[in-house]
């Protein structure tokens, strides 16, 4: 089953109107701006001593057309920042991927 | 009046913050020394240390004497990016030197026995890393009078 229509994706990607913004995604032999969403999710990070670490972990989510080639070690800059991606979840049902990424 | 204990537990720190690039050593992670801390770090709160003492075995010698082995965790937190690992082995080495500075800690101790370390990372929008040293502080005491070393 289709969970959304090829519409509203377009409408979710739109960066005008939808939840997306435009970023620059550099790859092999690629170098285009595409629109992504992003989540910013809070975690502990426990590195084996007494304390933790206050952790957090952006996920992009983007169309898998526009990321069709996409490899770890890419990089999509975000606000200046520039980040690698280090994990690429493809949702099949979806035509979309979720990229982690990070500043190190 | 301080127990022995509190008295080796306050050299620890003492000692610990003394490891700057100043001082000889590789890093000034003694620039940021905390005891038995428990609120989360920010990642730009980093690199440091704690230190905490938690385990003490007591065993009854003869002649009135407390045999006290005392466990200290001292923990390293780092986020450098490529450099962590490197920077956190830094971190390790400089715990070890500083502890040989003195292992009895002010005649407080008979000796500082190395238990063992053990390095972790985890990698999110920031590489955060760390490490445990372990170590075990042997001194002794008075029977049931741990004001008084031995």
């Amino acid at each position: 089953m289709t969970l959304e229509t090829s519409a509203d994706i377009a409408a979710y990607f739109d960066t005008s109107s939808g939840f997306a913004v435009s970023t620059l995604y550099i790859g092999n032999n690629v170098s285009k701006n595409i629109p992504v969403i992003i989540g910013d999710t809070y975690e502990d990070v426990s590195v084996g001593g007494g304390v933790q670490v206050e952790g957090h972990a952006i996920e992009v989510l983007v169309r898998r057309d526009d990321v069709s080639t996409i490899k770890h070690g890419e990089t999509l800059t975000i606000d200046e920042t520039v980040y690698k991606v280090i994990n690429i979840r493809k949702d099949s049902e979806r035509a979309l991927t979720t990229l982690i990424i990070s500043e190190d | 009046m301080d127990s022995i204990r509190q008295k080796i537990v306050d050299a620890v720190g003492i000692r610990l913050a003394t490891i700057t690039i100043t001082n000889g050593y590789q890093t000034d992670i003694g620039k940021s020394v905390f005891e038995w801390r428990a609120t989360p770090f920010s990642p730009a709160d980093l690199p440091a240390i704690t230190y905490r003492e938690e385990l003490q075995v007591i065993a009854e010698q003869a002649f009135g004497v407390h045999s006290v082995d005392m466990d200290v965790s001292i923990d390293v937190y780092e986020s450098s990016g490529a450099q962590t690992l490197k920077n956190i082995r830094m971190v390790i080495a400089d715990i070890y030197k500083a502890v040989g500075v003195d292992e009895t800690w002010g005649n407080l101790a008979l000796l500082t026995i190395p238990s063992e370390d053990r390095m972790d990372i985890d990698h999110m929008v920031n590489i955060i890393g760390g490490a445990t040293v372990n170590l075990k502080i042997r001194y002794s005491t008075r029977k049931w009078d741990p004001y008084t070393g031995i």
